[in-house]
């Protein structure tokens, strides 16, 4: 598992009475890369956690040792979207995440063993302002 | 690599990436749409992790060479080792 532990987000937050005081907007919280989450929720099996999930730990080196526990919740597109152009953005977050390049130029199939796979799902695409209906989609070697 | 678009009409849109140099999880979430997926919520448009999805299935069924590099590379495991 890769980490990254950076600096939480300090907002200031009001309270019904008017009480002011600065909070940690992240505080207690990890978040997981989505596509890593998918895989991680469906080995669950039949117990469907989805979303946010308590994280519970235990840490041991030759220094020290300490446990840990904190909501662990999901980057989803959602998230992805709303975070352009906030303090904490998570757009950068995942990009960096998950820019590692993974080269093949030696394999001959990028697929397992089919030259074409399709996933039918309907779902819509936005593309300049309109928004596009699809049943699915399909990927070929070229 | 081609994606293939398929409209509610049969229809197909085509959109293709260089993989010679190698590919990013990132530069195939964005392929699929990235953040600009949706269902339809009785009329309004809602941001769906369809995108996402896609991406985790192209993932599961690539070469294992390349799968392989994947969870090495972006998706590792934690281990625990003993002395």
């Amino acid at each position: 598992m890769r980490v990254a532990i950076f600096n939480d987000v300090i907002k200031p937050l009001v309270n019904f009475q008017g009480d002011r005081h600065n909070q940690e907007v992240h505080n207690g919280v990890g978040w997981t890369n989505g596509i890593f989450a998918i895989y991680e929720e469906n080995s669950f099996g039949a117990l469907e956690f989805k979303g946010t999930k308590k994280e519970i730990g235990f840490l041991q080196n030759k220094f020290t040792n300490t446990n840990f526990k904190y909501a662990d919740n999901v980057i989803t597109n959602e998230v992805l979207k709303n975070s352009i152009g906030s303090p904490c953005n998570f757009l950068l977050l995942f990009k960096k995440m998950n820019s590692t390049i993974i080269a093949f130029s030696d394999i001959n199939n990028f697929f397992n063993s089919n030259q074409q796979l399709s996933y039918g799902k309907t779902f819509y695409k936005r593309y300049g302002g309109e928004y596009f209906k699809y049943s699915g989609i399909s990927f070929e070697n070229n | 690599m081609i994606v293939n678009w398929i409209d509610t009409n049969g229809n197909a849109t085509i959109t293709s990436i260089n993989t010679e140099n190698g590919i990013s999880v990132y530069d195939l979430w964005s392929l699929l749409g990235g953040v600009d997926t949706f269902t339809n919520d009785n009329g309004s448009f809602v941001q769906s992790n369809d995108s996402m999805e896609f991406t985790a299935f192209l993932i599961s069924e690539l070469a294992p060479q390349v799968k392989k590099q994947i969870i090495a590379k972006v998706f590792p495991t934690s281990s625990v080792k003993s002395s």
